[in-house]
């Protein structure tokens, strides 16, 4: 009877290497894309916290080559897309900033999307005020209006987080 | 409970930490009401269903939470602040808060969509109960603390800055008891009939639960200037 024993993790790795020769190419792609996306997108969070600034975001990226480093680049840009949001102003500004880590060429777009957020702002300051002046609510104690809430007005955000997707698609 | 006048308060009874909300009734318009502090969703170690105890107490005030038009909060603790997201939902009110404190919010897991920062100066609500509030700046419990007194009826709601016969925690690391003492300091000059403090700390079984008369508010401010300076 043949005995069974554990296998050391050099015999592991080999086995592995063995069946990698097996692998299509997609397959490999697949490997690849389940190892470095994940770096791509916890690098991408990290700039989005400030944990990391654009110059460390660039480092990190100098780190990667070739496919892989394609790979943890466009895990980063989904992250990146998705923050941007009309709730979310400043980290929309802050994914923007990501994006053109990445080498995409966005000035024209990111001065389309920033007029939107003009715009957007002016809309949510005007709802602020009037729902205010409805409620009468004044005085010098009321400070800067916050553009990040404004869940309450939900069909300006749908409004305007329509012509901010059609702008986000554009980013290629 | 109403306490004086358009003011109600809804002093916390549980075993476990929530604070105390005070409600402005019927001060903005078209009968909507000014919160203040709304507390926890349920309280954090025995489960206790705070907000829908809170919603409970006002009904059986006769009021409707539906009718909150704008929600202040003293400071940005998640005792204070935990239920905020909710009641939004359930009555579209505006929040006001203290610049410095949205960030603690966010630091104890509360995402708090703010309208406006709130600063020190006046507050007015022309409902059908005008209101003049005042706004102080009281650090010290947290960075962007503040206390609410209202001058026609000499209250004060001085969030956890000031308790019965205590005050609040300097512990954490956004704390700081040099600026809590100068906090203390500024709100004994005023003139106070009526101190509802953020929490139902130290008062002995049967009190009312806030401080009410100059006296026992003057005597409290002596013993927490003897204490804790």
């Amino acid at each position: 009877m043949e005995e069974k024993r554990i296998k050391s993790a050099w015999e592991i790795a080999m086995e592995k290497i063995e069946k990698m020769g097996e692998l299509t190419l997609k397959e490999k792609r697949e490997m690849k894309e389940k190892e470095y996306a994940p770096k791509g997108k916890v690098m991408a969070e990290r700039f989005l916290d400030e944990v990391i600034g654009p110059r460390y975001l660039e480092i990190e990226l100098q780190k990667f080559k070739n496919d892989e480093k394609e790979i943890v680049k466009k895990a980063a840009f989904e992250v990146f897309k998705e923050a941007i949001a009309m709730e979310e102003f400043s980290k929309s500004q802050r994914a923007l900033e990501g994006i053109s880590v990445l080498g995409k060429e966005i000035a024209d777009l990111k001065d389309k999307i920033s007029f939107l957020f003009e715009e957007y702002k002016i809309k949510i300051e005007k709802a602020i005020r009037e729902r205010e002046e409805q409620l009468k609510i004044s005085g010098s104690a009321i400070g800067e209006i916050n553009l990040e809430a404004t869940e309450i007005w939900p069909e300006i955000n749908l409004e305007f987080n329509a012509k901010l997707n059609q702008l986000k698609e554009e980013i290629k | 409970m109403r306490i004086v006048n358009c003011l109600y308060g809804y002093l916390w009874r549980g075993r476990d930490n929530n604070c105390n909300s005070y409600l402005f009734t019927n001060c903005l318009e078209g009968g909507k009401h000014v919160l203040i502090d709304p507390g926890h969703i349920v309280t954090p170690m025995l489960r206790e269903p705070a907000l829908d105890g809170l919603i409970k107490e006002i009904e059986k005030d006769g009021l409707r939470i539906g009718d909150i038009g704008l929600i202040i909060l003293t400071h940005g603790h998640i005792d204070h602040c935990q239920a905020v997201p909710d009641l939004i939902k359930k009555t579209k009110a505006l929040l006001y808060l203290s610049e410095k404190d949205k960030e603690i919010a966010e630091m104890m897991g509360v995402k708090l969509k703010l309208n406006r920062y709130l600063k020190e100066g006046q507050l007015i609500f022309e409902g059908e109960n005008k209101v003049i509030l005042e706004i102080y700046y009281t650090p010290g419990h947290s960075p962007g603390s503040i206390s609410i007194y209202w001058p026609e009826k000499k209250v004060l709601i001085p969030g956890d800055v000031i308790f019965y016969r205590g005050v609040g925690r300097t512990d954490f690391p956004t704390g700081s008891i040099k600026l809590l003492k100068q906090s203390i300091e500024r709100l004994s000059q005023l003139d106070i009939e009526y101190l509802l403090p953020g929490h139902n700390y130290n008062f002995p079984p049967n009190h009312l639960g806030y401080l009410r008369g100059k006296e026992e508010i003057e005597q409290n401010f002596v013993f927490i200037k003897r204490t804790y300076f």
